[in-house]
């Protein structure tokens, strides 16, 4: 019963490149950010490239290094998304339950689909062929009893896999590997479960589920069923559809400190709010994420009594977050703020000396102007000092 | 320091303060409270340094002296004393403390009195007096109007008004405003005056008074308030801003008008409001020449209306309000019925007692998109 395909795209952005302009095709293509800044990293790599040994993340000078010959490519998030969509429209042509899990990655469950298609496996080779003639990416395609040991087997070979693991061939095929390759278990939880002695996902899973869920709490009968390679939750084509959160984060072009981070809170909170307005949303949590010069990440959050979309009330949560958690000489490199708790907004309580009124038909004013003439037409004075991060661009 | 006493009246005084003070405060003696045993009185007193309460008590005073007792066992033990004689012993020396009952004895490690902030002493000479249960029920139709947000602190507190021959308190959230008016002929107040008092401290005061025919007298220092009550002395910081003009807020005239019974819209809120999802609690109010209607959608779970038989003047209308904001100044107004004003449906709306002229509350509606 393996009806659970995941289609993960290999090197998307690279393949995209290499899609649109064909002498590409076989060269160290390396898509990364702006290099005149200091948040270049590297967003994708093609297989040559990777060879040379780039990965994705790595710091722009640092490939530079690897790969002096690389051809380095600005990212083009337009045709990402563009080919995106044609692939799940390719899938969606074997079954209508497809959910996108990332912009590069999807599931499709195919129970019920045999008599038409026949069996999984071909099913997934049909599927890795017309995205390769239709769409002129490659992709691995993972076949499993659910999305987990779908999505785990997908990993197992690239680029251009296609892998079958069967309920039986959990213990055989995923067991012997690391406890970090298994899905749900990132930097922080590896080390809490080597502590443990749990260094593969045997160990995992042969671990005793009480003393998991001590010490974990759901998430240890999580990982306990993880391992087993059990995994109830249904492909939900419906899953993207609502938003939950919306957020940015940054980098900054030097380490800033005291008022400054003030301004660089300021400008991304009003690009984050901009956008909730956008959507129609409200939201109830802000949450704010610095990291420092020893490039430790730092994340706090705290909720509304009342969903808002006022740019300054959020404004004013993420700087009460900033007071209460920064030490005021620490200096900053990464500035990120997002809200979640998110809802469609249905209606608004009127407030008696119309402050908030004022506000939101300020902050509407300024929706209307960037959406009438471009995102850089109108900005706070603090915006244009040295401070603002949106300087040049505010996109 | 010994004092006898019995277990209710030492019971008494530490309840009236015990509530002030602050679980997490710093400074460990404040976390105490300081009896002081003089002549034939024991005075307790508990502060937070924003709120202080003192509560003097008639005393069998064997021997004088002062201790910082850690607040919450204190309590605690007092409460479950049996009800017999209690002698209080204080080591002068070490400030430990030996509470006898019976053949039994509770040792308690105290702490010095000198480190216990003295309460500012407030000039008796200009005195504002108010039957308790007139003030009672002052605090009791206003504050429940004021803010909980410490962003916006005027806002957490009430407004007391005192002019020539009123007293009036107002409090508002931003949402809804509350105001109350007591005429005060010969009140003994000499100047006009207005101050803002924290909610907590009208709340404090609240639970304090008795409202048994008994006076509280009130009096004014530099950023304080002394609220004097027999027996006891509630002494509290005032908020420091400027009210915003609130009497610019309160519509003049409606075009709707509408007489009926509270009771009978406070339960129907209460059932329509049972439907309010988290985020959406809001009650739509419909009004015809023959009712009114009370609704609640929540697509999710069902939906309900109601309708109320009314006394209608005016334009029907449609608007909706949070229903808390309704049930709130439902619980709190005393007569049989009420009359309801309202100016199509995004001004605000006015709820006020049928008779009388001294309680206003203001009401902003909710739009919705």
């Amino acid at each position: 019963m393996c009806n659970i395909l995941l289609v993960d795209m290999n090197s998307f952005y690279a393949s995209v490149h290499q899609a649109l302009d064909p002498s590409l095709q076989g060269k160290k293509v390396i898509v990364c950010g702006d290099p005149e800044k200091r948040h270049g990293i590297v967003l994708a790599a093609s297989y040559p490239a990777k060879k040379m040994g780039i990965k994705t993340g790595m710091p722009n000078w640092e490939a530079k290094l690897l790969c002096p010959d690389g051809i380095y490519v600005r990212p083009q998030y337009k045709h990402y998304f563009n080919f995106s969509n044609r692939i799940i429209a390719v899938m969606r042509d074997f079954s209508p339950l497809v959910e996108p899990f990332s912009i590069d990655e999807a599931f499709i469950d195919l129970s019920g689909t045999e008599k038409l298609f026949g069996d999984s496996v071909m099913v997934a080779r049909d599927i890795k062929k017309r995205i390769k003639e239709e769409v002129g990416v490659l992709c691995s395609v993972g076949v499993g009893p659910n999305k987990l040991v779908a999505k785990m087997a997908a990993d197992l070979e690239k680029p251009d896999g296609l892998t079958l693991i069967t309920k039986n061939d959990v213990t055989k095929r995923l067991w012997p590997l690391p406890v970090k390759e298994l899905f749900g278990v990132g930097g922080r939880t590896e080390k809490k479960l080597n502590l443990l002695g749990i260094y593969t996902i045997k160990d995992l899973a042969k671990y005793p589920l009480e003393v998991l869920v001590k010490k974990f709490g759901v998430v240890g009968h999580v990982l306990h069923m993880s391992a087993n390679g059990i995994d109830y939750s249904p492909v939900d084509p419906h899953s993207l559809d609502t938003v939950k959160s919306i957020g940015n984060q940054l980098t900054l072009s030097r380490d800033y400190a005291g008022d400054d981070i003030r301004v660089a809170i300021l400008d991304i909170t009003e690009k984050v709010s901009h956008r909730l307005r956008l959507g129609g949303y409200v939201g109830k949590t802000v949450s704010l994420t610095l990291r420092d010069t020893e490039l430790n990440s730092h994340h706090w959050s705290r909720s509304f009594r009342e969903r808002t979309d006022i740019t300054e009330e959020i404004y004013r949560m993420a700087i009460k977050l900033f007071d209460t958690n920064w030490p005021n000489t620490k200096r900053v490199r990464l500035v990120g703020v997002g809200i979640s708790n998110i809802k469609r907004k249905q209606y608004e309580q009127l407030d008696i000396f119309s402050y908030k009124t004022k506000q939101r038909q300020l902050n509407h004013a300024v929706d209307d102007i960037r959406k009438k003439f471009g995102n850089h037409s109108i900005k706070r004075g603090s915006s244009i000092t040295e401070a603002g991060i949106f300087n040049e661009k505010f996109s | 320091m010994k004092i006898i006493s019995t277990k209710d009246s030492l019971s008494y005084g530490i309840q009236v303060c015990q509530r002030v003070v602050s679980s997490k405060n710093p400074l460990p003696v404040l976390s105490g409270i300081l009896l002081k045993a003089g002549d034939g009185t024991l005075t307790v007193t508990a502060t937070d340094l924003e709120v202080g309460i003192e509560c003097t008590l008639p005393m069998d005073i064997q021997e004088k002296g002062a201790v910082v007792l850690p607040a919450r066992i204190l309590g605690d033990i007092v409460r479950k004393l049996p009800d017999v004689k209690i002698v209080m012993e204080v080591n002068s020396q070490n400030f430990n403390t030996t509470i006898k009952y019976g053949q039994s004895e509770f040792n308690l490690l105290g702490l010095s009195s000198e480190d216990f902030p003295i309460l500012p002493s407030i000039d008796f000479s200009s005195v504002l007096t108010i039957k308790q249960e007139l003030f009672k029920n002052m605090i009791k139709q206003v504050i429940f109007a004021a803010s909980s947000d410490d962003n916006r602190p005027i806002f957490t507190g009430a407004l007391m008004e005192i002019g020539e021959d009123t007293v009036k308190l107002v409090a508002t959230d931003t949402h809804r405003l509350a105001l109350r008016t007591a005429k005060m002929e010969n009140n003994g107040f000499e100047l006009e005056k207005s101050v803002i008092i924290p909610g907590k401290t009208l709340n404090e005061l609240n639970r304090i008074m008795t409202g048994e025919g008994e006076d509280v007298k009130i009096a004014f220092g530099e950023n304080q308030i002394v609220f004097e009550l027999p027996g006891t002395k509630l002494i509290s910081r005032l908020i420091e801003g400027q009210f915003p003009n609130y009497k610019q807020v309160v519509p003049q005239g409606c075009k709707t008008k509408i007489k009926l019974k509270t009771k009978e819209l406070l339960e129907a809120t209460e059932r329509a409001s049972l439907l309010a999802k988290e985020g959406s609690n809001f009650v739509k109010i419909t009004i015809t020449e023959e009712n009114m209607t009370i609704s609640s959608n929540s697509p999710e779970i069902g939906k309900i209306e109601e309708q109320l038989p009314i006394e209608m003047e005016g334009e029907e209308t449609q608007i909706a309000f949070n229903s808390k904001y309704l049930i709130d100044v439902l619980k709190v107004i005393d007569t049989e019925e009420i009359l309801v004003e309202l100016t199509g449906s995004l001004s605000p709306g006015i709820i006020k007692p049928a008779e009388g002229q001294n309680y206003i509350y203001v009401i902003l509606p909710i739009r919705i998109v």
